[in-house]
């Protein structure tokens, strides 16, 4: 991802409220889609995050090193406020106890359009691991980037990937042959 | 691991399929300005404190604090220089007659 300009960056943490606005505007689309899919579709979830995350931005800004891209410092501000959020809220418990198995079973399944069991899928899988997929997948963030915005290691991140998409495949091919 | 195509486009597009980001800028903005409120008057209500709870220590530690007794002799005899009071003394000190002549 191309980054903003360091200048507009140094006056944003100098708290210039122009060039703070010119951040929002250059990240907060893609802290959205990330989010949104996080906090598995709740508007009113990913908008209190996206939020949360910019005031934080906003505030501890001045004290971005340059160690890193600003946009990877700024979705691990939002990975961590989802975070925060969601176990404040206990969704994140509603969310993982969805079964996969529910679906597979009984009339269930012959409810669900192609793309209906995707989303379904989609949403029983844990927040962190939409993260990685929406980020990975959609956003083409590296592995690497990934790690630093985690903290966990590329190589288990890869891991988890791998198998999260093992997962949701064998899912996805039970539902396809019981259809 | 590579997915079969049309999972892995289903799955993508599902994934990528999100509502249009509704605004939040000024709510970011009005929320920060209520912290900063929020803040500024939790530090002046501590530096009240502070103040307060210095001057109270002050006012306490002076009302108990005794004067060391060479201050006291110090002053005193500064007020009698000042006052006069030991003219009579300094003459008898420094005067080469004898006491005797004032009696």
């Amino acid at each position: 991802m191309k980054e903003l300009d360091e200048i507009t960056i140094r006056r944003a943490a100098k708290k210039d409220q122009q060039a703070f606005r010119q951040v929002y505007d250059y990240y907060s689309l893609f802290v959205w889609k990330v989010i949104f899919r996080t906090v598995n579709g709740d508007t009113e979830a990913a908008k209190e995050v996206v939020q949360e995350t910019f005031i934080r931005v906003y505030t501890s800004l001045g004290s971005f090193g340059f160690n890193s891209a600003l946009s990877t410092w700024i979705y691990r501000i939002a990975y961590n406020t989802a975070n925060t959020y969601l176990s404040k809220k206990k969704s994140k418990r509603l969310v993982d106890g969805l079964d996969v198995d529910l679906l597979v079973d009984g009339k269930t399944k012959e409810n669900y359009e192609n793309k209906e069991i995707v989303e379904a899928l989609l949403s029983a899988v844990s927040p962190e691991e939409r993260f990685l997929l929406m980020g990975r997948e959609v956003e083409g963030i590296s592995f690497e980037e990934l790690a630093r915005i985690t903290g966990k290691s590329s190589e288990a991140l890869r891991t988890l990937m791998s198998r999260l998409k093992a997962r949701l495949r064998a899912t996805y091919d039970n539902l396809n042959q019981k259809k | 691991m590579t997915m079969e195509n049309s999972f892995e486009e289903n799955f993508l597009q599902a994934l990528s399929r999100v509502p249009e980001m509704p605004e939040c800028y000024e709510n970011v903005m009005r929320r920060i300005r209520k912290r900063n409120a929020t803040m500024r008057t939790l530090w002046a209500a501590a530096a009240s404190l502070l103040i307060a709870a210095t001057s109270v220590l002050y006012l306490e530690l002076s009302k108990n604090q005794a004067v060391p007794m060479e201050v006291v002799e110090e002053l005193q005899s500064i007020q009698s220089h000042v006052n006069g009071e030991d003219i009579h003394q300094e003459l008898v000190s420094y005067s080469l007659v004898s006491e005797e002549i004032y009696k």
